[in-house]
């Protein structure tokens, strides 16, 4: 179930240049988002620009919402330039977010999309291992909260300006070596598709389970444009299917994501 | 004596298309409601004049590769390639779940050729729950080197023809405004044996990624729908019903009531809301309440007063 609900600017923060918090306060009662959903926020006014925008839920409590994210395009910007006390409207909770840890798990992070798996780092507080990388320091967002709701922490930077200096699937694939008994761990990630693509070839020799939530164009948000499709592995003609990131998604496991 | 509002009759919305009675013209766009189910939980479906599921075909269809979609100034394109889950899955799993409404069903369908065209015609003719169908005649004739039927006079005679000679449910037939002249196909589709027609169907686009040089969608053509093209569609939709004596309805970057009366005025006799839906799921209740209001206040007691008003 999700609604069609005005909410009212709280605060609009600007992280470093081109990353936003965004908090609102619904106007009307909503219906609690899980990990991993999202939102479709209004980025225009007078119809231009024209489609609301996806957003992960970043963080929510009573009568408050947050989004954390970055400016790219011409909605985004929009969003970034709201003001406190304007109205705005949004589609939400969307999609299937992830499928609830039972126990410890591992939260593998890239860059922005730690947006997406903090709730989950906030509701289950300490049980998981946080892997976290991103190009630069700059990119690692949230990274003190992030670290402190995780049990043990990994960080890494393209550029080596935090953390160790290469890419954090390589601090994944080191851990899991000197730790076999955590292959049996769930993996939740979320992250750029170079890093979505090494980590399924990580996953799939270490026979691992492993979610994964994708991001694609989208226009509706509640599955009725089938805009926002990604091809899945299954046994229908051609060994694939069609699936919606808004609806289906935007968790899926990462085995059936086939790349384009 | 100031009237008090009990006393304000409540004006008729209701119009006919063919033998469909409507309560009201609102009415979906194929391809932007899903099969209903999608937007039952935001607005009630029953308010609705009537709702058009999304286009289908006698066999399943996977679709386009993505990217499908890219958002345009004051619009969007998209190749979406007419996904869909079937007839046989639709009458299986879609309309048990739609009869439980008042509001008629219209089912958009298409083919790849004549034959699909008269098999897709047939099955949703025979099904329970099916009120009217609706004719897409936008998409390639695999037949006659991928041109589309809807946008040469013969192919588009011959495939409406043939349809209109196995149904006997209303026959709407759905205008590609990608022709230069509108009012003969119109008239093309009234004397094949059309019941109605609507229009526009979105205008073909493209977009270039200038970094890479390529386009930007993966069918590398799509389809222009929203506000940004609302003008062509009032002009379009005006032509048709210059051009023709069945019922027209409107459709073409509808965001709200004023856009719909804008339609209504040039001679729609129902207009279709599309992308709108998208943008937000309550613009089809929102414009069936704006036109009430807009005809209490000039005085209209009866949206017939004001279909095909305009005044040159």
């Amino acid at each position: 179930m999700s609604k069609h609900f005005p909410v009212e600017i709280i605060s609009n923060s600007s992280i470093n240049q081109q990353f936003h918090l965004l908090a609102v306060r619904p106007l009307s009662e909503i219906i609690p988002p899980e990990p991993g959903q999202f939102y479709m926020l209004q980025a225009g006014d007078n119809y231009d620009p024209l489609i609301k925008r996806p957003l992960s839920i970043f963080n929510y409590y009573e009568m408050r919402l947050e989004f954390l994210f970055r400016t790219r395009g011409r909605g985004t910007s929009y969003l970034s330039r709201t003001r406190t006390g304007e109205t705005i409207h949004l589609i939400g909770p969307l999609g299937n977010g992830y499928s609830p840890p039972n126990g410890d798990f591992i939260v593998i992070a890239g860059g922005i999309g730690i947006a997406s798996l903090m709730p989950l780092l906030r509701q289950f507080n300490k049980k998981a291992v946080l892997f976290y990388g991103a190009r630069n320091s700059n990119e690692l967002l949230m990274l003190d909260t992030a670290c402190e709701l995780a049990r043990k922490s990994f960080i890494s930077t393209d550029d080596g300006s935090k953390g160790q200096k290469g890419l954090i699937t390589g601090l994944f694939v080191d851990f899991i070596e000197s730790n076999p008994e955590c292959k049996l761990l769930p993996v939740y990630c979320c992250g750029s598709l170079p890093m979505l693509k090494t980590l399924s070839l990580i996953i799939e020799s270490h026979n691992m389970i492993c979610y994964a939530s994708v991001e694609e164009y989208m226009a509706c948000g509640v599955g009725a444009c089938l805009g926002c499709v990604v091809k899945i592995k299954n046994d229908e003609e051609n060994g694939f299917s069609y699936k919606t990131v808004c609806k289906d998604g935007p968790v899926f496991e990462l085995k059936d994501l086939i790349w384009q | 004596m100031a009237m008090n509002s009990a006393q304000i009759a409540q004006p008729s919305l209701s119009v006919q298309i063919a033998s469909l009675n409507l309560k009201n013209p609102i009415i979906t766009a194929s391809g932007t409601f899903g099969y209903g189910e999608e937007y039952s939980g935001f607005i009630d479906i029953e308010r609705l004049g009537a709702i058009v599921v999304k286009g289908l075909s006698i066999t399943p269809k996977k679709g386009n590769p993505p990217p499908r979609i890219i958002e345009t100034p004051a619009g969007m394109l998209n190749a979406i390639g007419l996904q869909n889950i079937g007839i046989a899955v639709f009458i299986n799993d879609k309309l048990p779940f739609l009869r439980q409404f008042k509001t008629p069903v219209i089912a958009n369908f298409f083919g790849d050729t004549v034959d699909e065209y008269i098999r897709a015609a047939e099955a949703l003719s025979n099904a329970n729950g099916v009120h009217a169908l609706e004719m897409n005649v936008s998409c390639p004739n695999k037949e006659a080197s991928w041109c589309v039927f809807g946008t040469n006079p013969e192919t588009l005679s011959h495939v409406v023809s043939m349809v209109r000679k196995v149904t006997r449910l209303p026959l709407i037939v759905k205008l590609s405004p990608n022709v230069t002249d509108i009012g003969l196909m119109a008239r093309v589709a009234e004397d094949s044996g059309a019941d109605a027609i609507s229009l526009v169907n979105t205008l073909t686009a493209m977009c270039v990624d200038i970094n890479r040089r390529k386009p930007i969608l993966a069918n590398i053509t799509g389809g222009l729908s929203g506000p940004a093209i609302r003008p062509v569609a009032v002009r379009m939709v005006w032509e048709a019903c210059k051009a023709v004596k069945i019922p027209v309805i409107g459709m073409g970057g509808i965001m709200n009531f004023k856009d719909a009366i804008e339609f209504l005025i040039v001679g729609a006799k129902a207009i279709a809301v599309g992308t709108a839906n998208f943008v937000n799921p309550l613009a089809t209740i929102d414009i069936i309440e704006g036109i009430e209001k807009y005809m209490i206040e000039e005085g209209f007691t009866d949206i017939n007063q004001l279909i095909g008003s305009l005044k040159i």
